[in-house]
């Protein structure tokens, strides 16, 4: 009987021996819940919301459909079915172009809406906590301001999702979202320093936002002649050129180049480091194949000979613009590049963005221009001559200051409609491949004429007044009810 | 008295076994208790002049000189004082007299033998009436002896193992008639003993499998008294098809159990799916429990080392294994030693492989031609039009490359195994060695693995005895790179399929040729380049040991206590040299990463069997168990290296080092089980089991979930109204329901986890900051997956089991499922895993295995399965239909699967051609929009005249609404055949290849079938047009494929000599043969091959093929030696 007395507490010793507990905690990571406590915290989180725009601005999502739903691009025709799609309008709502432009902004407005909520727990300077509070509002502005263009009423959510709790939203009125936009970016001009830094360059200032704000209120005006908004638009640009904090490099390539990164002529910028967190824009659009880039060209869309031709012969930014040769590695033997060949190996090719440097693929490090100087006398010139009803003194020299450094001469003596033909043509010409084309053509209601006017490679994009709004994407309508799709899709 | 014996269950006889233990190690196999002697006088004379020597000494003399052998208990032997021999012309019988003499030990000598055995001095031994020894030899039908039968008394404990001839002896207690005779593999028999002293008995070979042992969770029942639907599979069917694989080993083998083949690849697992699929993103895959350790890897097992395969599927054999049961159990016992000789077994086959399929494609005139003609029907001229010396026309072209040539191979495989086993009655030991080896029919691949296994048994006293199974092994293995489609990242396959035949593959300097013009449209890179050039190996190593103790506390009550661990490392290694685009633009890329996991389980088990009289016999358990696993990761990558030479062996001389990666997860399982079985009159089979389980995996209101289930059965053939015929051997109803669940998603998930992101600050000179995103949703409430599973079940044997036929019905309804919903995406996030929706699983299985001829000569058996299933989806969340799926890249193919309230998961969904445009007028009037003559027409499915997205349908589904398996063994004298055909039938293959092969556009290679394209002059309805303009990818049942196969799976053909003696070594048995695999396949399917599946174990996108490693045929020759 010993015996079984004594296996007996041996066994009850071993059942006691192990337990394990089954409160686990991860190693790796934090959770929200003891998250966002201190000023680290706050920064990392403010890091984590400016983050977001590599994804909205390396990738295609606004810039593709911006350049090849307009007349400046045209997409590698055997290439990814959707991006062709969109080029012919011949998209549906589960195209991927729409979906990725939906699901980054609002990602970036939760980002935003978290820091927004949580900085008044955050134990840290109050005058910094307005600082950050500010700059995740200009955040959020330009997300919406994305959202607005492309697809018109959005769900506006305003405060970070904690739950899956009431997050099925309808879509609000442009007006309402143009509106918040607009109160977020004033409180980021209030707030915001002028500028940071060197090591903070990059982030938002009380001059972004305006800038910004001044662009808000170009595209609310539309093209209604006699809207109130040309003169606010004219004012808040004009504001920051008061400032004399910005200016124009002299040499059009200085604009892109990687020492002039958060230089004088950038309001704001998105930022890359080459071959580290870097953008796709060298080895993406070199001509298909070519061997002078990480990875060999992708060739994902090539220069619409309209556009190349707009150029004139001695438009200083043509070179800058375009890549027309290059010398084969292999070889030796210099490649000549054409408008008109189809073959996409030998196509002229956009340039301006490329990182001569970068060695690991799809890894630039050229910066996207999100609002530039240039971009602002455009501005200004445009809603000045809406605004009164003809160019003033002022937009001529603004208009011209931008002339000049392509090396064109001035331009004078223009009526409202000319001068208003020649800034569209200078913003395709100065801006082209920076995200604009397609939301100018529709702010200034050009988009149908101009999309059936450039057919090149049979394009013959049956375009109807309904494409000047993206679909909804359809994984949204599936997931909330209370999503109705634009009309026409 | 006599009741209180029974309600004890304790006699006075079995008492006196437990106090005293008698029975001890023995260094012979032959045991024998006993003071009878009966005395076989010798005449033989000893000399013998010894002093003080150990009693073994002399018996070692005695040995040398008369030729006796001794028997006796080495305990009592080697604790006796030496001892002093002094003799001559002795009998055996003086000199044991004399040595043996004031030593507690006894003797008796029969024919050439001498027995020692313990005197036993108790006062009672006098009261002991005197014990008969019975004695006698067991043989088979054929008359051959039988060693190592197990020969017990029916009551008592008392057991004997017969010798190499067959021969046993046993004393009978008082009150013992009956003797009990048991081996694997024959019928128990049980004789009466009556009056005589000897009994001859001849086993039958069990025809019959119920008294078979079946392994269920935490013990064993005997067949007959299963109440659940489980399957077995022995080591023959494992043997029947050597593969490396555990997966491929169940294959065809077991009703409701579908494995599909993923890919052709040395090494790759393969998908195991019993009863359906019922989760949509929680795991799908079957418990595996090895040995008792339950664990979710089985890559490194050893098929050799399978002794049996069962299978539980339904919920009353699965609710054991609770939170883990709901995907079935698969249990796997390994090898064992037995009681009796050692055993030693040489196996060993060697074998060729060679493509089963190459996909036909163009030649390269026939390329260039149809090059030409997208080229002019998109608008252009002509590309081969002897312009250039690059662009010659199609008749003049020199280079003609068959790619799919140039990346396969001949390939062998080979597998080596020695295998030790064997012991006494107390220890039993198996050690087994296994060199695997297999060359892939991709150049370059290949898949090594090394096990050493061993399984120990002990008997360390009456009451306990211990047992460890532990397992080595190594892999070693070089992936080819595939299942990658477009640019310079695309796998070989891909490249092959795509890349043109005109291209040669080197340059003239030696270099790969590379050509990423109009005519590789995918930017495909060279396939051989991609085929040699990219390192990609793999290092495993495991430990997997799982030591236990039994413990007998009391008659009928057995402790349990095991304590596992599965140690796992792996470390992967990558290269790309800059000879090809994926490295050459970074001069060249390495990755290390290096992963390991540490696995652990303690578990505990209180077993209580009991017959109470005639009528009731119980068995309970109750356990205890705990289980842990951590695991942790690290990758480092670097490039820009000055050469290749050193591979991934020095990152730090890259140019470029990227960040580095590291991770680690746990998780922790805490469960209390119980079962009990109850058996009523052989009649009724009652079993009713619980399980209560705790996962961290869970959020903190939901970690807990109790998981019971109850079975009842009817063994019908016991009844007495069966007594009076003979058409019916068996028959038994049963019946089972209960609930198991599922616990296998991510760690964590039920948090709202924060991520690390990085954005550079400081325009020109840029330093990367570290952020910090929200990058889930947390849900508090997130808990078990559970699944109710309802299974009625009938065995039935007739004709003394020559025909047996097992069928069960089964409705498997999953709740609460693991789901990763679509949430609003202006949340900022896109999928939330909750607890939501239902699906059902419904469906039949059949097995029906036939004697169909069993001669003495000739034998032929067959076995069939068969299983049908329905899935369906009961609900979702809160939506009636979405789309999802997987797709493909460089296609710009995704949401290819519909999931809808109704429906059953893996419907394709997409548009629905019906025929071929014929004319520009009949394309104008389709409401398809720039549709012209040649162009697939796509049904309206919505009729409103447009053709959109809003006319999809579904167009196919990936799961074989019916599969099943058949063996054929034939055993002629010495010869055996075996045949195996496996198949299935119904399910559709999403050919993501078509995209590639039949898009027309002259982007790359085609399909052979594209020569009956449409031309004006051939009106084609099944092959539109080559266009240059062409390549929307829309996904269509263009691209669906029936994917229904019959297949010979393996065709064996063996001679076994037996009882061959070489130079005095005696070798039982050598086995001879020859086996072809996957020689015969009837399938239409244009795809490597139909056995394919790209998403793995994915619930959503099954039947998916994207270019993935093609299946290989094999010829295989084996040598299996026993000694």
């Amino acid at each position: 009987m010993k015996t079984h007395i004594t296996y007996l507490l041996a066994a009850l010793a071993i059942l006691q021996s192990c337990t394990a507990s089954l409160e686990v905690a991860p190693r790796g990571y934090l959770t929200s819940g003891t998250f966002y406590q201190n000023e680290t915290d706050a920064k990392a989180a403010l890091i984590g919301a400016y983050s977001i725009l590599q994804d909205v601005y390396r990738n295609e999502h606004i810039l593709t459909p911006n350049e090849i739903c307009a007349d400046n691009a045209v997409p590698f025709l055997t290439g990814g079915a959707d991006r062709v799609a969109i080029w012919r309008y011949s998209h549906n709502t589960s195209n991927l172009y729409p979906g990725q432009i939906w699901s980054s902004a609002y990602q970036g407005i939760q980002y935003s809406n978290v820091l927004i909520d949580r900085l008044p727990g955050v134990s840290m300077n109050e005058q910094q906590k307005h600082v950050f509070t500010a700059e995740a509002k200009f955040l959020r502005a330009l997300h919406y301001f994305n959202l607005v263009r492309f697809f018109g009423d959005v769900p506006l959510v305003k405060n970070e999702t904690t739950s899956l709790e009431d997050v099925e939203i309808p879509r609000s009125p442009v007006a309402d979202v143009y509106q918040f936009i607009e109160e977020d970016l004033l409180e980021a001009a209030a707030t915001l320093p002028p500028r940071h830094a060197d090591n903070d360059k990059g982030r938002a200032t009380s001059v972004a936002a305006m800038a910004l704000l001044a662009k808000v209120y170009l595209t609310r005006a539309g093209n209604t002649p006699n809207s109130p908004y040309w003169a606010q638009a004219a004012s808040k640009a004009k504001e920051v050129i008061d400032l004399n904090m910005y200016d124009l490099w002299e040499d059009y390539a200085d604009v892109f180049a990687l020492a002039n990164r958060g230089g004088k002529e950038s309001i704001f910028e998105v930022q890359f480091i080459t071959d580290i967190k870097g953008n796709g824009f060298t080895t993406g659009f070199a001509p298909r194949g070519a061997p002078i880039v990480p990875n060999n060209g992708f060739g994902i869309f090539r220069v619409t000979k309209s556009l190349f031709d707009s150029y004139g012969a001695d438009d200083k930014r043509k070179s800058v613009t375009f890549l027309t040769s290059y010398v084969h590695p292999g070889t030796g033997q210099t490649v000549q590049l054409s408008v008109d060949d189809p073959d996409p190996t030998v196509a002229v090719s956009f340039w301006k963005l490329a990182d001569p440097t970068v060695r690991v693929g799809l890894n630039g490090g050229t910066s996207w221009p999100y609002l530039r100087y240039a971009e602002l006398l455009l501005i200004y010139a445009e809603a000045l001559n809406e605004a009164h009803n003809g160019p003033t003194a002022e937009a001529y020299q603004a208009l011209n200051q931008v002339r000049n450094r392509a090396g064109l001469e001035d331009l004078s003596n223009l009526d409202k409609e000319a001068f208003n033909d020649a800034i569209m043509l200078e913003r395709r010409l100065e801006l082209c491949f920076e995200g604009h084309r397609w939301f100018d053509l529709v702010r200034r209601d050009r988009l149908i004429e101009t999309v059936k006017a450039e057919n090149s490679f049979d394009r013959n994009a049956p375009i109807t007044e309904h494409h000047k709004r993206f679909p909804i994407p359809f994984r949204e309508i599936e997931a909330n009810k209370k999503l109705e799709q634009n009309a026409g899709y | 008295m006599y009741e209180k014996k029974v309600v004890l269950g304790i006699t006075q006889s079995t008492l006196y076994q437990l106090c005293i233990p008698v029975i001890m190690r023995l260094t012979v196999i032959l045991f024998v208790l006993s003071m009878h002697a009966s005395v076989w006088a010798s005449a033989q004379k000893i000399t013998l002049q010894l002093r003080s020597v150990p009693l073994e000494t002399v018996f070692q003399e005695l040995t040398r000189q008369t030729g006796y052998y001794f028997l006796f208990d080495a305990d009592a032997v080697t604790r006796s004082p030496n001892v002093d021999v002094a003799c001559k012309n002795a009998t055996i019988q003086e000199v044991l007299n004399q040595c043996m003499e004031g030593l507690p030990l006894t003797y008796t000598i029969e024919e050439k033998s001498v027995v020692i055995s313990r005197a036993i001095r108790s006062k009672t031994a006098t009261e002991q009436p005197q014990q008969r020894i019975i004695s006698g030899r067991i043989t088979n039908a054929n008359g051959e002896p039988l060693e190592g039968v197990t020969i017990s008394w029916k009551q008592s404990q008392r057991s004997v193992i017969s010798d190499r001839s067959g021969r046993y002896q046993i004393s009978a207690p008082a009150g013992e008639t009956t003797l009990v005779f048991t081996m694997v593999g024959y019928i128990r028999a049980e004789r009466s003993i009556g009056q005589s002293t000897t009994l001859d008995v001849i086993l039958q070979l069990a025809i019959d499998d119920l008294e078979e042992v079946v392994v269920v969770g935490y013990g064993t029942v005997r067949k007959s008294d299963l109440t659940g639907a489980v399957a077995t599979i022995s080591e023959q069917d494992v043997k029947a098809t050597p593969v490396v694989d555990f997966g491929r080993a169940l294959q065809g083998r077991a009703p409701g159990v579908l494995v599909t083949q993923n890919a052709g690849s040395p090494g790759s697992p393969a998908t195991i799916r019993i009863r359906g699929t019922g989760s949509v993103n929680a795991g799908n895959d079957p418990l595996y429990v090895v040995d008792g350790f339950p664990t979710s890897s089985i890559n490194t097992l050893n098929p050799a080392d399978i002794e049996s395969i069962e299978i539980l599927k339904d919920a009353s054999s699965t609710a054991i294994y609770g939170s883990r049961g709901s995907n079935g159990v698969v249990i796997v016992t390994t090898k064992r030693g037995k009681a009796g000789q050692n055993e030693i077994a040489f196996e060993s086959y060697y074998g060729i492989q060679r493509v089963r399929r190459t996909i036909p494609l163009l030649n390269s005139t026939q390329y260039a031609e149809f090059i030409n003609d997208a080229r002019v029907n998109g608008g252009g001229t002509a590309y081969f039009d002897g312009s250039s010396p690059e662009r010659p026309r199609p008749e003049q072209l020199a280079t003609h490359t068959d790619w799919q040539d140039q990346v396969l191979r001949t390939a062998p495989l080979q597998q080596y195994q020695l295998m030790l086993a064997g012991g006494e009655s107390k220890t039993r030991y198996a050690i087994s060695g296994n060199i695997y080896s297999q060359e892939g029919i991709i150049e370059r691949s290949s898949f090594k693995r090394y096990t050493l296994r061993t399984n120990i048994d002990r008997e360390l006293s009456k009451h306990v005895s211990v047992g460890l199974n532990l397992t080595g092994s190594m892999i070693n293995g070089q992936a080819a790179h595939s299942q990658i489609g477009g640019g310079s990242n695309a796998g070989v396959m891909n490249a092959a399929i795509n890349y043109a035949p005109v291209f040669p593959v080197f340059n003239g300097d030696g270099s790969y040729y590379r050509d990423q013009g109009p005519l590789n449209g995918n930017l495909v890179d060279n396939p051989v380049g991609i085929a040699r050039e990219i390192t990609d190996k793999t290092l495993g190593n495991r430990i997997f040991a799982n030591a236990f103790a039994d413990v007998k506390l009391w008659e009928g009550l057995t402790l349990r206590t095991s304590l596992g661990g599965n140690l796992e490392n792996a470390k992967n290694n990558y290269y790309v040299t800059r000879n090809i685009g994926l490295g050459m633009g970074t001069n060249g890329i390495a990755r290390v990463s290096a992963n390991m996991g540490r696995e652990w389980l303690n578990e505990n088990t209180l077993t209580f069997d009991r017959a109470f009289g005639q009528q009731h016999h119980l068995t309970a358990l109750a356990g205890y168990t705990v289980q842990g696993t951590y695991v942790e990761g690290v990758t480092a990558n670097a490039a820009d290296f000055i050469d290749d030479f050193a591979l991934y062996h020095n990152l730090g001389a890259g140019g470029t080092l990227q960040r580095p990666y590291s991770d680690s997860g746990d998780w922790a399982l805490q469960s209390y089980l119980a079962r009990i079985n109850y058996r009523f009159q052989d009649r009724f089979l009652l079993t009713l089991t619980a399980r209560a389980d705790g996962s961290s995996r869970f959020g903190p209101n939901k970690k807990y979930g109790f998981f019971p289930s109850g079975a009842f059965a009817w063994r019908v053939i016991n009844e007495s109204f069966m007594r009076n015929q003979q058409t019916i051997s068996d028959l038994k109803l049963r019946v089972s329901y209960g609930l198991t669940g599922n616990q296998d998603i991510r760690n964590f998930g039920y948090l709202s986890i924060i991520g690390n992101v990085q954005y550079p600050l400081g325009g020109a000179n840029p330093v990367l900051q570290t952020g910090a995103i929200p990058v889930s949703l947390s849900n508090l409430n997130l808990g078990w997956e559970s699944n109710a599973q309802l299974d009625a079940g009938i065995d039935l044997a007739l004709w003394s089991n020559r025909i047996r036929i097992t069928a069960d019905y089964y409705r498997k309804r999953t709740f609460n499922l693991l789901f990763d919903v679509n949430v609003p995406q202006t949340t900022g996030y896109s999928t939330s895993l909750r607890n939501i929706g239902e699906v059902e699983n419904r469906g039949f299985e059949l097995a029906l295995n036939t004697i169909n001829i069993k001669r003495d000569a000739f034998e032929w058996t067959t076995a069939i399965n068969l299983t049908t299933n329905r899935n369906k989806i009961l609900s979702l969340d809160g939506r009636e239909e979405f789309t999802t799926g997987a797709g493909s890249g460089h296609h710009g193919v995704t949401n290819t699967v519909l999931m809808k309230v109704g429906e059953p998961l893996g419907n394709f969904y997409g548009r629905k051609v019906v025929g071929i445009f014929q004319s520009d007028a009949e394309a104008n009037a389709s409401g398809q929009a720039n549709a012209q003559a040649g162009d697939l027409r796509y049904a309206d499915i919505n009729n409103d005249g447009q053709i959109n997205d809003n006319d999809r349908t579904v167009i196919g589904n990936g799961n074989p609404p019916l599969f099943g398996g058949m063996s054929n063994e034939f055993r002629w004298r010495n010869v055996d055949l075996s045949l195996f055909l496996q198949g299935s039938l119904g399910n559709d293959i999403l050919n993501f290849a078509r995209f590639d092969l039949y898009n027309l556009n002259g982007n790359n290679n085609q399909s052979i079938d594209v020569l009956d394209r449409w031309t004006p002059t051939n009106p084609s309805q099944t092959i539109p047009r080559a266009n240059s303009t062409g390549g929307q990818r829309i996904l269509s049942s263009f691209h669906i494929e029936d994917g229904s196969y019959l297949r010979l799976k393996s065709i064996a053909l063996g001679y076994t000599f037996k009882a061959i003696t070489v130079k005095g070594l005696g070798i039982r048995e050598v086995r001879i043969y020859a086996a072809a695999q996957n020689y015969l396949t009837f399938t239409t399917y244009k795809g490597f091959d139909p056995e394919v599946s790209r998403f793995g174990s994915s619930a959503i996108n099954q039947g998916m093929d994207f270019d993935g490693y093609p299946n290989a045929k094999t010829l295989l020759f084996g040598l299996n030696i026993n000694l």
